[in-house]
């Protein structure tokens, strides 16, 4: 330190001599600094880096390293009991017992709000964004709104949702009466369909009225995040491409599809694995609109595989022995799902993406 | 005072304020006034209130100057930020024509909130400004045939597009609305559904639902337990996160890549593989179960912040650093006094986004704690529902979904810009 | 095909960009629109192309009147300052994307492709996509782009200013190569009149949105319409002094340059540092400094409190610090110091 101390002032009163050629002058730091400063330092400094490093990095260890090895093994574990953390060995029965039909159901119906929510959202998503993007007036008033789902409590838009598809009170059927009324009604009769109030989410609602209804509030509520993320790239999109394709008479579509949509393909692979992961793990939509039991009360069942996972600890049942090891195991299935889906996407899109 | 303007400018401010204080405490006062009726009452009571000598005055006279008031507060508040914004241009002189015209609009806005004052100063200053800033005539050469042509279909088109946004918007904004509606309705007025109710009149707008919600389920308790956690959890975070953004992006140390990128890993595990075991290291190890401690401890750091503080500590130039280094200043200094400052903004998404998180948070609350510790959320979810009939007070329920989201839409209109910085996590929500 | 542009204005909200421009750009030539950054070449450029529409004023191409015309059916080919070169398309792709619009069948449409690629010679690129090009390559690319619909205008925006010097030189020979060999009529948008001047048919001199001055190259390099054209081209630039003309002499100081017709009056002075000739009838001046590069050399002294650049043949200067030098009558340009015009006999 002593050395370096002399190095310095030596340095300094050179610096001050050279005042007037401050470039030389950051040339020498930089230099000064690389060679030695940094050199000696390196070693000192692994317990300083620590120390800072050390309230997150315990927190994680405890919170988010641990565990994942912890319930890596957990859900090996036979009879393990929580409470003195004994256990009778390992077996494979978790995995078994996971996979009853319940969970199967809860499988499809994971999979159907991550097939048919995701790639509808999206491309109404990738359409919105387009046009808010050719619009100057009112379109930061146009941002605003469509953003506004991304900041709002789940649960609390999924009870006024509930409430919008309520047999009686609901706004939908009130909307579907006065339509099945009016002309259009009587022209959908003609094919037979007959517009009128449904049984969305109450006792007599169907799987399909059902879905629908969760479907229809799982897009509303991810539209936000995609239009945004997609009007940002879009904004990024040099204008001259498109007066480049303008010279050259370009119709509006093949502008859509050959130039916009290729340009933005980065983005869009970016929106949808994010979408298809956050899907698979779809669990307070449903609890919004058809409570904790993730059934109506005419039990159709719409629980999602999350629902699983949770059922094994809540209500006190993560007390009772190798429920926890079940959770484990449900939640490593979730786990493999995503990671092998996530790999498949990554590849696909290897293939697809452009530049 | 220089000029004309900005006292005009300063009047119009204070007499808005004024205004907007004014019916804030008016809104206050007669809100303490409300009597929330019994428990299990079905039918509306027509109540009745004695208050600064008028006698037997009607809940619905209450409710018109209730509703009075927030239609003032809506009004004034974005006019008085709009004036205080412009209170600058006005001052430096460095106003457009444009700002007379918007100045002229908002006097006109003025009048719907009662506020005569300001809608003749704003008026006043809008014409000065007009005066001042005559129009630029710029002549267009109208070009003849094909021009139609082309102006008729472009104008067509721009109209489609509207509409389309339009309708868009109003799908997004028809759950918010309808929200507001049943949370302001009586119960003959709700469960009166034969007609479509698309609106209310001020006397039927009843501001006692809030009350009744806050106070009957207990719903002030859980508001009360959410700022808790969302506060304390903040803190935590930001301040972990800059001491690890800090060394990961600054210090060099052997194993600061292995680390980071370890830590990066995880960000790819659903955290419902590591719920099951925290629910037991919180409830066996530390046996924190039902208290703030299993809210807050876990979630006083996050692995996309320091991620994303690292991001923004990095684009500092290194120069900087490594210049204050010669000049003697301590690293605790530097982070204090140079990279804190420059990483403002993104400190301030992630203080959003932070406590939004914990405004939204729901199953780990539903998991570790009981009805006394529940967050906003489950309380929203669980305490509206009768658990002997099964009914749900609909309108309760909507007055206690408004109180805890109305806050955020605010905070969402003034930090937009901040919100949308930090979008990019990784898409995930609730 | 002629581009005549008739009072030609375009107003952005503040800006005037383009003021009242009326030119012509004759069939066949290369003509360079010339300007400092921000003097409104490119939105001319961008308004007849259709792009921008004119606030006011007419663009014909030939006898057609086209100002309301959309870009597409004007018939030209634009290259963008940054080439514009889809990412995510090849080579190939590029420059067939324009014939696809105009639904040629997918035969022709390879044939022409092929021919363009041939004539700006990048046959061997045609799989490559344009990140993986060097800056002349895409440039080509462009170029090619912008032909292969055999536009009648080929309109060319700042289209060496993101190559480095050596590929300028380079390239700017073969945009003239390539003009000579299609005859098309090209507007080539500069800043730098060194390149405007080594290739143009004829320039176009801009300032503030307005046309300073037209004609050949060389023309317009002797006989400047005003200051700001003389002192815009020439490279080392125009030397200027305030002097005056008295009793049919023009006069720097105490230093008499020659003689004139004109009435007296104060003049700025402009006089290239080539035009100076060492001769034993001059006026003395003492050398501040000197830099020879090769044949030439150029010699700083100060005349008149004038820090002066003049360019000499190396042998006539001796290494005395003293030299005489003269200039002729012709060579020496003057300007009305209020308005800048210049004065003519
Ligand atoms: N879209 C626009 N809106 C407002 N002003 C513009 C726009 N495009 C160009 N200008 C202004 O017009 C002037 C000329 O611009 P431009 O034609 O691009 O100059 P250059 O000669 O460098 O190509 C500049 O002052 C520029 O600021
Ligand atoms: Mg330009």
């Amino acid at each position: 330190m002593n050395k370096f101390s002399t190095f310095k002032t030596k340095f300094n009163d050179l610096r001050w001599r050279m005042r007037n050629y401050k470039n030389d002058v950051k040339s020498l730091i930089t230099n000064f600094f690389d060679k030695i400063y940094i050199g000696r330092i390196f070693k000192l400094n692994f317990f300083k880096g620590m120390l800072y490093l050390s309230p997150a990095l315990i927190l994680i260890l405890i919170f988010t390293l641990y565990p994942i090895i912890n319930s890596l093994l957990m859900a090996f574990y036979e009879n393990y009991t929580p409470v003195d953390g004994m256990i009778d060995g390992f077996t494979l029965d978790n995995f078994k017992s996971v996979l009853k039909p319940g969970f199967l159901v809860a499988i499809k119906n994971t999979a159907l709000i991550v097939f048919v929510s995701v790639p509808i959202s999206v491309i109404i998503s990738l359409f919105i964004s387009v046009m808010l993007n050719s619009v100057k007036f009112l379109k930061s008033f146009f941002q605003t709104i469509f953003f506004l789902p991304y900041v709002t409590n789940t649960i609390a838009i999924g009870l006024v949702f509930s409430l919008m598809f309520d047999f009686d009170y609901g706004l939908i059927n009130s909307i579907l009466e006065f339509v099945g009324n009016t002309f259009v009604g009587d022209f959908f009769d003609l094919f037979g369909v007959t517009i009128s109030p449904l049984h969305w989410k109450d006792s007599q609602a169907t799987y399909a009225t059902a879905m629908t209804t969760l479907l229809i509030y799982t897009i509303w509520g991810s539209l936000a995040f995609k239009i945004m993320v997609f009007t940002a790239g879009l904004q990024n999109i040099d204008k001259q491409y498109y007066d480049a394709a303008k010279v050259d008479g370009t119709s509006k579509w093949r502008i859509f599809t050959k130039i916009t949509v290729p340009l933005l393909s980065p983005m869009i692979a970016y929106i949808t694995i994010t979408s298809f992961i956050g899907a698979f793990k779809s669990y307070t939509t449903v609890v919004a609109l058809f409570g904790e039991t993730g059934r109506t009360a005419g039990s159709v069942d719409l629980r999602t595989i999350v629902f699983y996972i949770y059922g094994y600890i809540m209500n006190g049942n993560a007390l009772n022995p190798g429920e926890l090891s079940r959770g484990a195991a449900a939640s490593l299935m979730l786990f493999g799902i995503i990671l092998v889906f996530t790999v498949i996407q990554m590849y696909v899109n290897k293939k697809r993406v452009h530049y | 005072m220089k000029n004309k303007l900005t006292i005009y400018s300063i009047i119009t401010i204070f007499s808005e304020l004024v205004w907007i204080i004014g019916s804030l405490l008016t809104f206050y006062y007669f809100y303490r006034l409300l009597d929330v009726p019994e428990e299990d009452q079905i039918f509306d009571v027509i109540r009745s209130y004695d208050f600064l000598g008028f006698k037997n005055v009607p809940e619905t006279t209450l409710n018109i100057i209730m509703s009075t008031c927030v239609l003032i507060l809506l009004i004034s508040t974005p006019l008085l930020v709009m004036n205080y914004k412009n209170h600058h241009t006005l001052k430096n002189e460095t106003y457009e024509r444009e700002t007379g015209i918007y100045l002229i609009i908002a006097g006109i806005l003025s009048i719907f909130s009662l506020n005569i004052f300001a809608t003749v100063v704003c008026i006043l200053t809008g014409i000065t400004i007009m005066i001042k800033k005559p129009r630029v005539k710029i002549k267009f050469v109208e070009t003849e045939f094909e021009k139609k042509d082309i102006k008729i279909k472009s104008f067509v088109n721009t109209l489609l597009l509207f509409f389309f946004l339009s309708i868009v918007a109003i799908i997004v904004i028809v759950p918010f609305y309808w929200m507001i509606l049943t949370s302001l309705m009586s119960k003959s007025n709700f469960s009166d559904y034969t007609d479509m109710n698309l609106y209310l009149p001020f006397s039927d707008m009843y501001w006692i639902n809030f009350k009744e919600a806050l106070t009957k389920a207990d719903f002030g308790l859980y508001i009360k337990n959410t700022l808790i956690v969302a506060f304390t959890t903040t803190i935590g975070t930001v301040f972990t996160t800059i001491l690890a953004a800090f060394a990961f992006s600054r210090l060099e140390f052997k194993g600061r890549e292995m680390i980071f990128t370890t830590l990066l890993m995880t960000m790819m595990v659903p955290g419902e593989l590591y719920v099951i075991t925290n629910f037991v290291t919180i409830s066996n190890t530390f046996h924190w179960y039902n208290t703030f401690e299993a809210l807050i401890v876990p979630f006083i750091t996050d692995v996309f912040y320091i991620f994303f503080l690292r991001q923004t500590f990095k684009q500092i130039p290194d120069s900087l650093y490594k210049a204050a280094k010669v000049d003697g200043c301590s690293d605790l200094k530097f982070l204090m006094r140079v990279m804190i400052p420059i990483a403002m903004p993104t400190l301030i998404t992630i203080t959003i986004l932070n406590a939004l998180g914990t405004w939204n948070a729901y199953v780990w609350p539903r998991l570790v704690t009981e009805s006394d510790h529940y967050l906003v959320s489950i309380a929203l979810r669980t305490s509206f529902t009768n658990s002997a009939t099964q009914m749900t007070d609909y309108r309760l329920q909507m007055a206690a979904a408004t109180i805890i989201t109305v806050p955020i839409l605010i905070v969402f209109l003034f930090a937009r810009k901040y919100i949308m910085r930090g979008v990019g996590r990784s898409g995930t929500k609730g | 095909m002629e581009v005549r542009l008739e009072g030609l204005t375009k107003q952005f909200t503040e800006t005037i960009a383009v003021d009242n421009v009326s030119v012509t750009f004759e069939s066949g030539k290369l003509i360079g629109l010339l300007g400092p950054s921000g003097c409104g070449k490119s939105t001319t450029l961008f308004m007849i192309s259709g792009l921008l529409k004119p606030t006011k004023g007419k663009i014909y191409f030939g006898n057609d009147d086209v100002t309301n015309l959309a870009p597409e059916k004007r018939g030209i080919g634009l290259v963008f300052q940054n080439y514009a070169l889809y990412p995510h398309m090849t080579v190939q792709q590029n420059i067939m994307f324009p014939l696809e619009n105009l639904k040629l069948s997918r035969q022709e449409a390879l044939e022409r492709t092929k021919e363009m690629a041939t004539l700006v010679g990048i046959n061997e690129l045609l799989d490559r996509k344009p990140a993986q090009l060097s800056g002349g390559q895409q440039q080509r690319v462009a170029i090619a782009r912008a032909l292969v619909k055999k536009p009648r205008v080929l309109l060319l925006d700042e289209p060496l200013s993101n190559l480095d010097a050596r590929l300028r030189l380079q390239t700017r020979e073969e945009i003239r190569r390539i003009q000579r060999e299609t005859g098309i009529t090209t507007i080539f948008v500069t800043h730098d009149q060194e390149e405007a001047m080594s290739i143009s048919d004829k320039i176009i001199v801009m300032s503030k949105g307005l046309v300073q001055q037209e004609g050949i190259p060389q023309v317009v390099y002797n006989k400047p319409i005003n200051l700001f054209v003389s002192k815009f081209l020439g490279n080392p630039p125009i030397n200027t002094f305030d002097g005056k003309i008295s009793n049919g002499k023009i006069i720097i100081g105490d230093i008499e340059l020659g003689k004139t017709n004109c009435n007296d009056q104060n003049v700025v002075i402009g006089i290239r540092p080539e035009d100076f000739k060492v001769a034993e009838d001059g006026f003395e001046v003492s050398i501040t400094d000197l830099s020879r590069i090769g044949r030439d050399t150029t010699v700083y002294f100060n005349l008149n409190g004038i820090e002066t650049r003049a360019l000499i043949n190396s042998e006539e200067v001796s290494t005395v610090n003293k030299i005489k030098l003269k200039v002729k009558r012709e060579k020496i340009h003057l300007f009305n110091p209020e308005a800048g015009d210049c004065i003519n006999e």
